[in-house]
């Protein structure tokens, strides 16, 4: 079986250094210093399991003969990085940063909309509702027809999947803040306007809904470019990626998968990062409830 | 002199037409200029829902409250409010939630500042200033809601159980303060509670409420000499009215006893 076979390989103490290693896998898991070594760990031991789930060309329920290895993924790594990679990666992260951009101004303004008024809610909601739940990979057909050029019906897919998650949340969580009475008497006592509340308490109360939202967004832009590239014709990572499909070529789909999620994990993490700088107010006790 | 706050005939429901229940019946009430007063009772009193009423969160089906002859019909500055617990703004620093207010009146960055200074230094929380709500103590946040809702210099100040979530220690030292800036600043002060001693300490009027429906039962004059401290709590002048306003308030809890 596949489990067993890597688990035999991986881990094999010899009985005299048991108890030492022991303790160092216990410091491992317990100390706080362990937390970027178990990342690592973690992360060699998933790669390693591969390898020789690959290798052996294991065929039981998920077929591996034809799953290339992290080598052959590694080496088409470097011819991809050889062959000026620089035009892939500008337009897929030029058509991302679009779709995001375009989908986080529409999301967020008509998410506070929608939120805020039942009025704009009856106009809007139901379409966008029905809208919601097609996914990106059915709009290509109508994309490639809407749109002048292929760019734009890109950047419109990519914007479809950066839009929803977006508008979702911030919905949701502005209509939560409008339930907080205590905060919005805080603000009528003080004599605020209808805007003032919205601005100074409505908007920021909503700030991490609003910030999971984009998290999210900015996930599902990168999740759709792939399904975007496929009418690329010409550059892109989504774009090699389904053309190495099309020529069967194993390994480049692997590395175009990888270089996505890396890409993807990485834009996420900015945009965490930077809706975290904007809420210090935050106080997060994770773990130590 | 007239009357600062006016509550005339003021009657308030809940609850749709099947569920429909009476918690305030015909109150009437009125309020010196500078006067303490504290709404005592039990719990279903309706004493939190007239609160409510003068602050304008809530409308009575029928009667008047009105504040210096202005009807009150919505929230506005000219009522102060201080909420049981946690009402700091928790995005805004304690400089910024105390001064928000003066903000929202269009106030300079520089008169915001010097006022906010003058009364975070009343409260003794001037070194807090750039801190964060959950970065402060209960008491301390309270103090912060305290001068948040003063530095407007409103007619009246509201206060819901302010103390209510404190601990004992910590809410002599606050009812001293507050005591003290009542005292300086020569506010009106409409202070719900449900303990004895709180109300006795800080009030000129303690209003006992009742039940079923909500209403006015008793009035007491707290007439302990002033200024008043933990201390006062020991003369035999205090216990006499405690006492009072002890078998008072039994009566309305005796009658939810025998409701159950």
């Amino acid at each position: 079986m596949a489990v067993t076979a890597s688990s035999g390989t991986t881990q094999t103490p010899s009985t005299a250094t048991v108890s030492r290693r022991g303790a160092s896998v216990r410091r491992l898991l317990t100390t706080h210093g362990g937390s970027l070594s178990r990342r690592g760990f973690s992360l060699l031991f998933f790669l390693c399991l591969w390898q020789i789930l690959s290798v052996l060309k294991v065929n039981f329920i998920i077929n591996f003969q034809f799953v290339p290895a992290p080598t052959a993924v590694f080496s088409a790594f470097i011819s991809f990085v050889q062959a000026n990679p620089w035009i892939h990666l500008q337009s897929s992260i030029f058509r991302v940063i679009c779709g995001f951009t375009a989908g986080s101004i529409l999301g967020i303004a008509i998410g506070l909309l929608i939120g805020s008024s039942h009025l704009v809610e009856e106009l809007l909601a139901t379409p966008l509702e029905l809208l919601r739940p097609i996914p990106a990979v059915a709009w290509i057909p109508l994309a490639i027809l809407m749109f002048p050029n292929a760019e734009i019906g890109m950047f419109y897919i990519t914007f479809v999947g950066a839009f929803y998650p977006i508008l979702v949340s911030t919905q949701k969580s502005v209509e939560s803040s409008l339930s907080d009475l205590l905060m919005i008497r805080v603000g009528q006592c003080l004599g605020a306007s209808y805007f003032q509340l919205f601005r100074d308490i409505i908007i920021p109360s909503s700030l991490p809904g609003i910030s999971a939202g984009l998290v999210i967004g900015m996930g599902n832009a990168w999740f759709c470019l792939v399904t975007a590239e496929i009418i690329a014709g010409k550059y892109g990572i989504g774009y090699k990626t389904w053309e190495s499909y099309v020529i069967s070529e194993y390994p480049p789909i692997v590395m175009g998968m990888i270089l996505i999620g890396l890409l993807g994990a990485f834009s996420s993490q900015m945009i965490l990062f930077t809706t975290n700088k904007m809420m210090p107010w935050r106080q997060i006790s994770k773990g130590t409830l | 002199m007239s009357n600062l706050l006016e509550i005339s005939q003021v009657s308030k429901y809940f609850g749709d037409k099947h569920t429909r229940r009476c918690v305030l019946s015909n109150v009437n009430l009125r309020v010196q200029p500078g006067e303490f007063v504290c709404l005592l009772g039990p719990s279903g009193c309706g004493k939190s829902t007239l609160l409510n009423a003068i602050a304008g969160f809530i409308k009575p089906e029928s009667g008047l409250i009105s504040v210096n002859d202005q009807r009150v019909s919505k929230p506005g500055p000219d009522r102060g409010f201080v909420f049981q617990k946690n009402s700091l703004l928790p995005w805004m620093t304690l400089d910024q939630n105390v001064g928000y207010g003066l903000k929202i009146q269009g106030l300079s960055k520089e008169k915001i500042r010097n006022r906010v200074d003058h009364f975070l230094d009343l409260v003794g929380l001037l070194g807090y200033r750039k801190s964060f709500p959950h970065e402060l103590s209960g008491g301390m946040q309270q103090r912060g809601s305290i001068v948040r809702a003063l530095i407007t210099n409103p007619k009246v100040l509201l206060m819901d159980e302010p103390f209510g979530a404190v601990d004992a220690q910590t809410r002599i030292i606050l009812q001293e303060m507050l005591l003290g800036i009542w005292a300086q600043v020569g506010i009106t002060i409409i202070f719900v509670t449900h303990d004895i001693d709180e109300a006795v300490l800080l009030a000129d009027r303690i209003v006992v409420m009742g039940v079923n429906p909500g209403h006015i039962k008793e009035i007491f004059d707290v007439s302990l000499k002033r200024p008043r401290s933990a201390d006062s709590t020991f003369l035999d002048e205090f216990r006499e009215i405690k006492l009072r306003v002890l078998r008072s308030i039994r009566e309305e809890t005796d009658k939810l006893m025998i409701a159950v």
